[in-house]
């Protein structure tokens, strides 16, 4: 919210640089988010009245004015064309050389062989805060040569304060703001009409008023001021206005904003020769349709609140009023309305019109009931000074169940046991009480009555909070927690995951992040299926509508990026994905995955890769992995290339190459090798302890064999076959060499493979071996293997 | 003939003293100490002799071979330490010439002040906890003092998917399913990945990250005073002894009181620098003492328990740390940003 300094002091005295209150309020109330000083970088702004214009002759796009700026001789001004301009107006002219708002410099200059002297400023230019492109004009009267924030009366600071849900209900308001001030600097609020008497009725001659909703509106204050006047408002209630970044628009409109962003309290006016018979508080009926004063056609419904008289619907109770009764030029007289909505009906109104307003955004934030008849009668006077209205017969106010101040006890000790610091009791009268809190005590105990517009404070904590942010959470001493605890044992889990990492960057992967989010182009380009992934409902974009269910379409993008300045690199990813229960709920499951991309290599990289996980779950205690053939594998995989994952007969990852189809669609010409790792899987897998197994002193004996095989022959069962020749032996058993070529015939593979043997209690002997390697060669014959000599 | 041997021996020290190379060395061996060498030629002679010159002679011949042995080994070792000792210069090399690099990993930005978090807090014993990311209303707002249609939910852009669950807009549904399973006292964080339906610019993501912590206790074991000192440990642990903290007033619905909390700025010390904006202070996050509603929603007793609770973006926490402008750099997988880290 915008607090305007001359405002705000018109409320208190304050005493301080705009920089030191700011920093009282951040430090004890909220937070000043920002502070503008009206007429900065205005020095060399002046009132300049154009005297000639004619077109560059170099460009066509430019012309040449001659500006009287209050000097000996006019200017020369070369401007665009963004604002028309023409000869006899006034406008704001920067004086070169002089600096603008946001280091902007002006300097004399030539342009395309012309000289200027200056710039004709539009209001963005010069910081006003506008939407889109304006420029002011100045009165004949106004002198040439005025500084501008001299003739704008430009001399006030604005403030933006961050004013949080908690004190929506009493600072959205220069009273409310004030009364914070007040606190702050042990002040006295100056408002005005403090005990005001104002004579109202339930209902006069001229108006009658019915609600018929009373939990939706709880007080409803209108009153009828007859003879108004409509008209330009006086520049002071103008710069008021502008202050806080309304538009002014007649003294009227003008009065009701200005009450608003005074006391808080929303207001409306209505053009009473305009509204036929007594006005109704009530809910709207389905379908019935209302032009708001933006002048669009809103359809309501019956959880709708409108103002309404006899035939039709006036306004959208708390949201806008409407069109057809609005205040405009022939208005003569006119009907205040100052009420209070509930919040939720206002809210839900608000948002599923799509319609906001400066009224909408205080009422959904609840305000104080009781300020109703201080509003409106404020409204009332000022229409009297500045449209020489009458009040015609008292002041109406429906006010059915008046609010209670709320009572809160509680033992004094609370508050050192919540601040960790002790405060003298006095100290914590003085402070509630300055507050606005009525406080008595009984033996340990504080008794304390809320004022009506503290709707934030509810409970013992929202009292002591008052206390210790007016005391100031400065002086609360930093006290180390003296808290019992058991000892502290870390999720196995999340452990694991470190050292998962840590592994993945010893072998050189880089770890990235990526989004949750993924657009439908990477999951088709993945080859995944839409109808698996969670949708959005207000995605921020096409390419993050739905929840990814697999890492691999983020890897192969950062693949492709990368892979213009890099040639060969692995990455990995630690994440979570999203997948569909069978109740259309989300199965959150966390997943390692990772790619090897390398463009130069020829030979598949997949053993590469297999090989480094196969590092990074032994690092963890995983061993002894199967590898079989995908069941079902997802459409991106290469099925020649790609290979579920076992230990243990539980399924713990897949990895394999990407199928070219998949590649193409991510645009990628290299070959990549991917592989997902479910982390959930492992838990359960991971070694906690580790035996030590005694160092065997016996040598060991290596043998080498090269067998030939039938191509579909796999290794896992070669291998498995020279393990079942004997189980005491045989230590180890690698390959080292694969030939395939002349001599061997069609389909045929050379394997060689070196076998290790060891006995834990003697050193073999070479029959021993023999035996064991002759067992060996007769379990492989059993393959089709044949030696080769 | 015992002149003779004599004379060879001499002559063989000398000889061997002069030898330069391996090769002299092995020419002289075979000389005077192989089979046909010349003391082996005048021991031929030896038959003629009497028995006690023999054994006289014998013995002679035999410690002149060892003498002359001796010589050999010494002036073989002799050699080959000269040959070591220039090793040095003949086997110079550009020591300036790069190395052979093992490939290097780099792990994310984020997960080193991740880590890096999680050390402080658990060293000060904190347990570290996680919980799911797409969250029901109910965790995500309702039990943090969120109810439908209260303004707070203004405070956070939210997502929903449309089976009605919201992809979490705070680690704080963390505590309310923690204090469903657990009561006080304890000390947890939870680090973790939250989403805000905000466009994307240099300072704003829709994915990011926070550290959510909780402390709760019986009433007074836990209090602002104590709060400030965890808060300011941290810090200190962060961005180093000097750091200081200072708590501000403000508003979270899951809290009171509520604080944000600064820390001086590191660059600065506070003096006022690009970094913080010139005031010395940088905006951290947000804390405060759990709202009592918060505890009725998990079914703990009316003023049984206070509990402090604080959260900030681990994304603003390691921008500060390196210095990184853009935060959407933590997303764009570019290994040129990865490998500085």
């Amino acid at each position: 919210m915008k607090i305007s300094y001359k405002w705000l002091k018109e409320y208190v005295d304050v005493d301080l640089t705009p920089k030191k209150l700011a920093e009282k309020l951040t430090m004890h109330s909220f937070e000043v988010e920002g502070i503008t000083y009206q007429g900065e970088g205005l020095d060399g702004v002046v009132v300049g009245e154009i005297l000639e214009i004619k077109g560059h002759p170099n460009a066509d796009k430019l012309s040449i004015a001659k500006v009287d700026v209050g000097e000996e001789n006019p200017r020369q001004i070369i401007f665009g064309q963004m604002a028309k301009m023409e000869v006899g107006l006034k406008v704001p002219v920067a004086l070169a050389p002089t600096i603008l708002l946001g280091d902007k410099k002006i300097e004399k200059s030539k342009l395309r062989g012309e000289f200027s002297e200056g710039m004709l400023c539009l209001d963005q230019e010069l910081g006003f805060l506008k939407e889109g492109i304006s420029i002011t004009f100045f009165a004949k009267n106004v002198d040439n040569g005025t500084l501008i924030k001299k003739a704008l009366n430009l001399d006030d600071v604005i403030f933006e304060i961050d004013i949080l849900p908690n004190r929506a209900h009493d600072c959205l308001s220069h009273i409310g703001v004030a009364r914070e001030v007040a606190v702050l600097l042990n002040e006295k609020l100056k408002t005005k009409n403090e005990k005001l008497e104002i004579k109202t009725s339930k209902a006069s001659e001229l108006l009658s008023v019915k609600i018929e909703n009373e939990e939706l509106c709880r007080r409803y204050s209108v009153a009828s001021v007859g003879g108004v006047e409509i008209k330009k408002s006086p520049d002071w209630l103008k710069s008021r206005l502008e202050s806080c970044g309304v538009r002014p628009i007649n003294n009227i409109v003008d009065i009701t904003n200005f009450v608003m962003f005074s006391f808080g309290q929303p207001m409306h006016a209505f053009d009473a020769d305009k509204l036929q018979g007594k006005i109704l508080v009530r809910n709207a009926q389905k379908g019935e349709k209302l032009i708001a004063l933006d002048e669009k056609e809103y359809e309501l419904t019956e959880e709708d609140l409108v103002i309404a008289d006899e035939k039709n619907p006036i306004a959208i109770a708390g949201v806008m009023g409407g069109l057809e009764t609005a205040v405009d030029e022939n208005t003569k007289n006119i009907i205040f309305e100052a009420a209070n909505f509930q919040g939720i009906y206002v809210r839900k109104t608000s948002s599923r019109l799509k319609l906001a307003s400066e009224s909408s955004y205080r009422f959904e934030r609840e305000i104080d009931e009781e300020l109703t008849l201080e509003a409106i009668s404020k409204a009332v006077e000022m229409a009297k000074d500045l449209a020489g209205g009458k009040l015609q017969g008292d002041i109406i106010d429906i006010y059915q169940s008046p609010v209670k101040k709320r009572n809160i006890k509680f033992n004094f000790d609370r508050i050192e046991n919540l601040l960790g610091m002790k405060i003298e009791k006095e100290k914590i009268f003085s402070i509630l009480i300055s507050l606005g809190f009525e406080v008595s005590e009984k033996d340990k105990e504080i008794e304390v009555l809320v004022p009506t517009f503290r709707k934030d404070v509810q409970k013992t904590n929202d009292i002591i909070e008052e206390i210790g942010r007016i005391n100031g959470y400065e002086n609360i001493k930093e006290t180390p927690a003296n808290i019992q605890m058991k000892s502290v044992i870390q999720d196995k889990t999340l452990l694991m995951e470190t050292n998962i990492k840590k592994s993945m960057e010893g072998l050189g992967f880089f770890e990235v992040y990526n989004y949750s989010f993924i657009g439908e182009r990477e999951i088709n380009g993945s080859l995944l299926k839409i109808e698996n992934h969670h949708e959005l409902q207000n995605p921020l974009s096409e390419e993050f509508m739905y929840m990814r269910t697999s890492l691999l379409s983020d890897l192969l993008n950062n693949t492709r990026d990368n892979l213009k300045h890099r040639e060969s690199f692995k990455l990995f990813e630690l994440g979570r994905i999203y997948l569909k229960d069978d109740k259309e709920g989300v199965d959150e499951k966390k997943i390692l995955s990772g790619v090897m991309v390398n463009k130069n290599q020829k030979k598949i990289s997949f053993y590469d890769l297999k090989g480094q996980l196969e590092v990074v779950l032994e690092k963890i205690g995983i061993e002894k992995l199967i590898y079989q053939e995908i069941e079902n594998p997802e459409n991106f995989w290469h099925k020649g290339r790609s290979a579920e994952i076992l230990c243990k007969k539980k399924l713990i990852g897949k990895i394999g190459e990407i199928h070219p189809i998949a590649l193409n669609n991510f645009n990628l010409e290299t070959r990549v090798v991917f592989f997902e790792i479910y982390i959930e899987n492992l838990v359960d897998l991971i070694a906690n302890t580790k035996s030590y197994q005694k160092i065997n002193k016996f040598p060991g004996v290596e043998l080498d064999l090269s067998v030939v095989f039938d191509e579909n022959v796999k290794w896992g069962e070669i291998k498995r076959a020279i393990n079942s020749a004997d189980n005491n032996l045989i230590q180890g058993v690698e390959p080292f060499d694969i030939y395939r070529g002349r001599g061997l015939g069609e389909n045929k593979k050379s394997i060689a493979f070196r076998v290790f043997y060891q006995a834990e209690d003697r050193t073999l002997t070479d029959e021993e071996v023999k035996i064991v390697q002759d067992k060996i060669i007769n379990e492989l014959e059993k393959l089709g293997g044949e030696v080769r000599k | 003939m015992k002149n003779k041997i004599n004379d060879i021996k001499n002559k063989a020290i000398e000889e061997i003293k002069k030898a330069k190379t391996f090769t002299e060395v092995e020419t002289l061996r075979v000389k005077y100490s192989g089979r046909k060498s010349e003391l082996t030629n005048v021991l031929r002679g030896l038959k003629d002799l009497s028995s006690e010159e023999k054994k006289e002679i014998g013995e002679l011949s035999n410690m002149t071979k060892q003498t002359i042995d001796s010589e050999l080994a010494k002036k073989e070792l002799e050699i080959k330490n000269e040959e070591l000792n220039n090793i040095d210069e003949k086997e110079r090399i550009d020591i300036t010439y790069p190395g052979e690099k093992s490939e290097k990993g780099h792990l994310h930005p984020l997960t080193k002040v991740r880590y890096d978090i999680e050390e402080i807090f658990k060293s000060m014993g904190f347990l570290v906890v996680e919980d799911r990311e797409v969250e029901d209303e109910f965790h995500n707002f309702d039990a943090m003092n969120m109810p439908k249609n209260h303004p707070a939910r203004d405070m956070q852009d939210t997502f929903w998917l449309k089976n009605g669950c919201v992809p979490r807009t705070h680690t704080s549904s963390v505590q309310a399913r923690f204090m469903e399973k657990n009561k006080p006292p304890f000390k947890i964080i939870s680090l973790g990945r939250v989403y805000r339906n905000e466009n994307s610019d240099a300072t704003h993501e829709s994915n990011f990250h926070q550290v959510e912590g909780l402390i709760a206790a019986k009433s007074g074991d836990v209090t602002v005073a104590n709060a400030k000192s965890i808060i300011s440990e941290f810090m200190k642990g962060l961005f180093g002894e000097e750091t200081k903290i200072r708590l501000r007033p403000s508003y979270f619905p899951f809290v009171e009181p509520g604080f944000e909390f600064d820390a001086s700025c590191p660059y600065c010390k506070g003096e006022g620098c690009r970094i913080c904006k010139k005031c010395g202070w940088i905006e951290l996050g947000g804390a405060g003492m759990v709202n009592q509603n918060v505890f009725e929603k998990v079914r703990f007793t009316e003023d049984e328990f206070e509990g402090f609770a604080f959260g900030f973006g681990i994304e603003r926490l390691a921008m500060i740390k390196y210095g990184i402008d853009d935060i959407r750099l933590f997303h764009a997988g570019d290994l040129r940003f990865l490998e500085q880290f």
